[in-house]
């Protein structure tokens, strides 16, 4: 059966003046059809879905959504679509009922359904009780969850959906991704980018851009064994040596440490790398995942990172930040409640938990920006709360938005981050010449921080953060909205400064990531309700070879089990 | 520590000089704005429309339509001889001024009788009609007095020696150059600390200097100086420009930029206030902008402030445009030194002093 | 066109407004807050002006000039120092604008038949006020001995329009027409730019709704703000300052719903032209507000401006609902004397919602 396609791109592109953003794109979309776009930041996502709902005018090639074509008769297919841009889309100043209303209104949604379609679609969005609540009061999670409401009211047979998940924590993607799977039983098609291989995974075809062209298009299976034969899984009693080989030897895309002793390596051909023998390392082909894909379809070469450092001496370690009890509240609602934990020198903690389960809260009570309600915490030797200039001097931090002045050069950012921890003037070339290379800015960009790419800035916050030699390192949400290979690569920066007897503490909502932490913490509502390294809270579930996610999951339902039980 | 201080400095520097909306709304404010209301708002009331009827159709009544038309205010733009005539015109705007001379003018002038002329002055320009009004009774009294003098055949009275110091030339140019200067810096020392420090809030960047040793003291420093410098460092350029307008430079430059900066203190005060209550660039643009209204009113640059009714005297004592604008041109137009001004200055430092000291609480207070 | 998307699109934007105090305090508050600034402080005709008096002679004479000078009601009487030199400090400082010397000997010479000169030094700084001090000091000085009442030649004026010559009778009218240039356009230029910034205009964007009916439905509760605006300025300046009003209020509030419309067409205009909220907020004061009181010949008569300038004025909406509202409520003017205004205004605003309509385009770029 040949249903007429629901898209038609062919030679798709755009250009910004003498720009090209995009180009050479043709594929083609059925109905019921879930197509993903992956790619880096910068490779022409967000252009292509603009392109698709009509939007944006493409400079070169044809396309014809539901049909129409977009050039002629865009108000046409604009009518027709679902479309959700990146960020928050609604208006923040109207409640979750008007906006659900207007946007029923503008789309012609006939009055007689929209009563039962509102009720349907806020029921399975969990937003019945916060009907009137303000959109701009809600959390990012329920904000996504409503603009994926106002945008099938009108019963679209296409969604568009830029980075819908993205800054979403893992259990609202959850629910997000439940709505998107009811909507595509019903036939509707969907186009949506991100940087989840997950979610690429989930889907029925996935198109890989960079730099504005296609590099790969196929089924996830078929793009997963594209990768075969460049993917190794490396196990061996000295992760550190074997690290500093990989990162010298020629033909190594890129490698992840895993938890415990092992190394995944993607490499440039399909053979294992070549690597000197080391007593008791074992090299296994593995099945390639998504990122595996990814990453050989994107890299060209592996970036040179630093290796680890020589110094790798975990054992005896000092506790560097250590926490009794520390509560926050705000009014009456307890932001962070009662948390306990110490983390030592060259250890890295991962804090996981839902969007306003208080992991935010706790780095800035532990950064000394926020004085807790009660308990105490001592880092880097010092309390927070009262000798937040001593702590201050001694701690790195690196926040969900990167903060950087984007009207100066990366290499004006490091230098004023040094001026203003202090160093001095005579050491200040040297310390950045370090801290660039620690943080893999070797290619340091001349450029205004503004014209880098999400990776760069990410990369460059951390060199800002750690100029100062700082003994604990915090890091809020360092890699949302980054591509893979950069996350990868982002996460063998901080393992080796971990190494090197930094203690870092860093949240994610990319539970993949979770494999990389020495131990896990994880919060809801506040409270701390499971700690301990991945192997051991797996144990604890009686979980074993689980994903991190149903580790996760796991936790927050018992959880929930135990408070209904209260 | 310096630093730290010099780090902050060089970093605020920098990011004023790649800002093109700021430096857009210094060039602006600096010159384009300056220039523009200098040569447009010169506001000197000459050649005003004058109807005549003439009733007495003599040589006095004529004298008295030479007297008025003698010197630049009164041209004769036309005679009627009925009112009626003159009316519509009056209200079309074609005429501002309507002297109707009654038919036995020259008879009761010689006679030394008294004799009313009818003057008609369009109100509907309060501005043009309170000079129209003044011109007609000092050019009337004028020609009486001269009438007099003929009849009683001896030269008498008052010789009137006006003088008018500072200004001779009578026009608004100088003055609203000036001022226009001094709002200038005012407008401009509120935005900039204020956009400096929002901008760094909406970006998030001041939590990334909040988790480094910098100490608020510093940051205030560093928030506050270049704007301060940028403001007096454009006086100079400003200063050409006003000469160039041909403002003459009197005063004594030292003084000036003394007062300049005490001047500055209180508008980045303004600032840090603003910026203490708003969350975005916009905010605080359009609070600086609409919160200064009242100051700029109450300075005396729009309006006299000897006209105002005197409890808003009394209320623009407390602006700190005010005492500005007087120091400036008693410098500029008046060549008035400490001597003269101290009380200004005292003023101005009775003002600026607790507001920067209040601007520094409210600002470590929220650090 | 779909009247029901129309109306859903405005029912949003207003609650948008009125859930955003910042918009509702610049639009409702600040129009109140210059209408009384200008009504209270805005006078230019000159009463009380401060003088300081130097009298050498300490006649009779002399004190009766002195006398009718303070009489006039055009001065008041700040120092009366026995020597000049303190007499120009006061003219430095600012204290006194102007200062009379009247010499030795000045009532000798009068009494013998000779003229007898007497020196009024007038502080130029503020040239308005000091032409007009100048000339009543002048017409005080002829006057003397007889005082102005008993000149042979006895000038009646009247003015016609403002009898009382009462500034605030001149200034409110023309507040009318710059307060509704100086806010609605900076509020619509906002909110579309708003739009732009948030990104939420994508959903616009991707949605049925047409260009006409965005533009209806932006323009319409903006439109209402700016008339709300119109009708507290009016109704504050009618009963509050109780200004004369001579014609009809009617015609007024109708002419003022066209000006309206224009205004509003002039921000969504101006937020075509930009992307982020802070470079509309900038055009607009450079293009609406500030011009609207500077060149409309609001404070500054036109007439008084170069040429360069003159032609800048009329490129303006606001010179010509000025004309209207001052004709109105001072002349009495009716459509028989304002028609050409009227069309003026109406063409401009035709034009203006054309060109924003043209440059409103369903795209991101």
């Amino acid at each position: 059966m040949a249903a007429a396609p629901i898209i038609e791109a062919r030679g798709l592109g755009r250009r910004y003046g003498r720009r090209t953003v995009l180009q050479d794109v043709s594929f083609d979309v059925g109905p019921g059809e879930v197509f993903g776009v992956v790619g880096p930041d910068g490779a022409g996502k967000t252009t292509l879905l603009q392109m698709l709902a009509a939007i944006l005018r493409p400079s070169t090639g044809d396309c014809r959504v539901l049909g129409e074509d977009v050039r002629r008769n865009p108000d046409r297919v604009q009518a027709r679509v679902g479309y959700m841009s990146q960020g928050f889309s609604l208006y923040d100043r109207l409640t979750v009922a008007e906006n659900i209303a207007f946007a029923a209104d503008i789309r012609d949604v006939p009055r007689a359904v929209f009563a039962e379609r509102k009720a349907r679609l806020v029921k399975m969005a969990g937003l019945e009780r916060f009907q009137d609540r303000h959109e701009g009061a809600l959390s990012g999670g329920m904000r996504k969850k409503l603009a994926l409401c106002a945008n099938l009211i009108h019963e679209p047979p296409l969604l568009i959906l830029d980075e819908p998940s993205l800054g979403v924590d893992p259990l609202s993607r959850r629910e997000l991704w439940r709505i998107l799977e009811t909507a595509r039983e019903e036939g509707r098609s969907i186009v949506f980018a991100t940087s989840y291989m997950d979610e690429a995974d989930a889907s029925d075809r996935v198109l890989l851009l960079r730099q504005g062209r296609p590099l790969a298009m196929g089924t996830p299976a078929e793009l997963r064994e594209t990768a075969r034969g460049h993917v190794y899984s490396v196990r061996t009693s000295d992760p550190a040596a074997m690290e500093r080989q990989l990162t010298e030897a020629t033909g190594v895309l890129s490698f992840q440490r895993r938890s415990g002793a092992e190394i995944r390596v993607q490499t440039l051909a399909a053979a294992p790398p070549s690597l000197a023998t080391i007593d008791g390392a074992t090299v296994v082909g593995v099945e390639p995942s998504m990122e595996d894909a990814f990453t050989v379809a994107a890299a060209e070469t592996a970036p040179r990172d630093p290796p680890a450092s020589e110094l790798a001496a975990r054992e005896g370690a000092e506790v560097l930040v250590s926490s009794e009890g520390v509560t926050r509240r705000f009014g009456d609602f307890i932001a962070v409640d009662n948390v306990s934990l110490t983390v030592n020198a060259g250890e890295v903690l991962g804090l996981l938990g839902p969007n306003g389960a208080g992991k935010t809260t706790l780095i800035r009570i532990l950064c000394g920006l926020l004085a807790p309600s009660a308990g105490k915490a001592l880092v880097a030797g010092f309390d927070p709360a009262a000798q937040s200039e001593q702590v201050r001097a001694r701690i790195g931090y690196v926040s969900q938005r990167f903060s950087l002045f984007a009207d100066m050069s990366a290499r004006e950012n490091l230098r004023f981050f040094g001026r203003a921890y202090g160093l001095p003037a005579k050491d200040l070339d040297a310390r950045i010449a370090w801290a660039s290379e620690r943080a893999g800015l070797s290619d340091a960009a001349d450029g205004l921080v503004k014209n880098l790419s999400g990776a760069v800035r990410q990369r460059l916050a951390l060199a800002c953060a750690i100029v100062h030699r700082p003994k604990v390192l915090f890091l809020d949400e360092p890699t949302s909205g980054v591509d893979p290979l950069s996350r990868f690569r982002f996460w063998r920066l901080i393992s080796a400064l971990a190494a090197e007897g930094v203690a870092v503490i860093v949240t994610t909502h990319y539970l993949e990531e979770a494999t990389y932490c020495d131990r896990l913490g994880l919060m809801m509502d506040g409270r701390l309700i499971a700690h301990g390294p991945l192997q051991a809270l797996q144990d604890e579930l009686g979980l074993t070879e689980a994903r991190v996610e149903d580790v996760f999951l796991g936790f927050i339902a018992r959880e929930r089990e135990a408070a209904r039980a209260a | 520590m310096l630093g730290r201080l010099s780090g902050l400095l060089t970093k605020e520097f920098t990011q004023f000089l790649r800002d093109p909306v700021m430096l857009f709304i210094v060039v602006f404010f600096y010159t384009a704005e300056l220039v523009m209301c200098t040569l447009a708002l010169g506001f000197d009331v000459q050649n005003l429309k004058l109807g005549v009827i003439d009733h007495d159709r003599s040589e006095t009544s004529r004298a008295l339509v030479r007297e008025l038309t003698s010197g630049g205010s009164f041209v004769l733009a036309d005679e009627f001889t009925v009112m009626g005539q003159a009316q519509g015109r009056l209200q079309r705007g074609a005429l501002d001024v309507v002297v109707e001379i009654p038919a036995n003018f020259a008879t009761r002038v010689a006679a030394g009788r008294r004799t009313s002329i009818g003057v008609v002055v369009d109100g509907s320009n309060g501005n043009v009609a309170a000079r129209a009004r003044a011109y007609v009774i000092e050019l009337s009294a004028r020609f009486a007095q001269e009438r007099l003098g003929a009849a009683s055949g001896r030269k008498r009275g008052v010789q009137p020696e006006v003088r008018v110091w500072y200004n001779p030339d009578l026009t608004n140019t100088r003055f609203m150059a000036l001022s226009m200067l001094a709002q200038a810096g005012l407008i401009l020392g509120v935005v900039l600390p204020a956009a400096a420090i929002v901008r760094e809030k909406q970006a998030g960047t001041i939590e990334q200097l909040r988790v480094t040793p910098i100490r608020a003291h510093e940051l205030f420093i560093a928030k506050v100086a270049p704007t301060i410098s940028v403001c007096m460092g454009a006086i100079f350029p400003a200063l050409l420009v006003v000469t160039l307008m041909g403002v003459p430079m009197r005063g004594d430059v030292p003084t000036l930029l003394l007062l300049t900066f005490i001047f500055l203190l209180s508008a980045v005060s303004i600032g840090v206030f603003v910026a203490s209550v708003s969350s975005t660039l916009q905010q605080a643009m359009l609070l600086g902008f609409f919160g200064l209204f009242p100051l700029m009113f109450l300075s005396g640059t729009i309006a006299p402030i000897e006209s105002m009714p005197p409890w808003l005297q009394i209320v623009s004592e407390a602006s700190p445009l005010r005492h500005y604008v007087e120091i400036v041109s008693g410098l500029f137009l008046k060549g008035a030194g400490m001597g003269e001004l101290w009380p200004h200055a005292v003023a101005l430092l009775a003002i600026s002093a607790p507001m920067f000291f209040g601007a520094w609480l409210l600002f470590r207070r929220q650090w | 066109m779909s009247p029901r998307r129309m109306l859903a699109f405005m029912r949003k934007e207003a609650l948008e407004i009125i859930r955003d105090p910042i918009t509702v305090g610049i639009a409702l508050f600040m129009p109140l807050l210059m209408l009384f600034l200008f009504a209270y402080a805005i006078s230019l005709d000159v009463e009380n002006a401060p003088l300081v008096i130097v009298d050498q002679d300490k006649s009779a004479a002399s004190r009766a000039l002195s006398v009718q000078f303070l009489e006039s009601g055009y001065f008041k009487l700040v120092a009366a120092p026995d020597d000049a030199v303190e007499a120009e400090h006061a003219l430095m400082q600012g204290r006194a604008r102007a200062a009379l010397f009247i010499p030795e000997h000045f009532s000798r010479r009068l009494d013998r038949g000779e003229t007898s000169p007497v020196q009024l030094i007038v502080d130029g700084t503020y040239a308005s006020t000091a032409a007009i001090v100048s000339a009543y000091g002048r017409a005080i000085l002829y006057a003397f001995p007889e005082g102005g009442l008993k000149l042979p030649v006895q000038p009646e004026v009247r003015v016609w329009y403002n009898p009382q010559l009462r500034s605030r009778d001149f200034i409110v009218p023309g507040l009318f027409a710059v307060i509704l240039m100086a806010f609605p356009p900076l509020l619509t230029a906002l909110a579309v730019a708003r739009e732009k910034e948030l990104g939420t205009i994508a959903q616009i964007y991707a949605s049925p709704l047409t260009k006409t009916e965005f533009i209806a439905g932006k323009l319409a509760p903006y439109a209402v703000i700016a008339f709300l605006e119109l009708l507290i300025v009016v109704g504050g300046g009618l009963f509050w300052f109780k200004i004369p009003m001579h014609g009809s209020l009617t015609l007024l509030i109708v002419l003022g719903l066209l000006y309206v419309i224009c205004t509003v067409s002039i921000g969504l205009l101006i937020s075509t032209l930009v992307r982020s909220q802070l470079a509309a907020m900038l055009v607009a004061l450079i293009v609406t507000l500030m011009p609207s009181f500077l060149f409309s010949g609001f404070v500054y008569p036109i007439f008084t401006m170069p040429d360069l300038f003159q032609a800048y004025s009329a490129a303006l909406p606001t010179p010509y609902f000025l004309d209207i509202s001052r004709g109105i409520v001072l002349r009495g003017a009716g459509l028989k004397e304002l028609w050409g205004n009227v069309a003026v205004l109406a063409g401009y605003t035709v034009a203006v919602f054309a060109f924003a309509a043209w440059r409103f385009k369903k795209r991101i770029a």
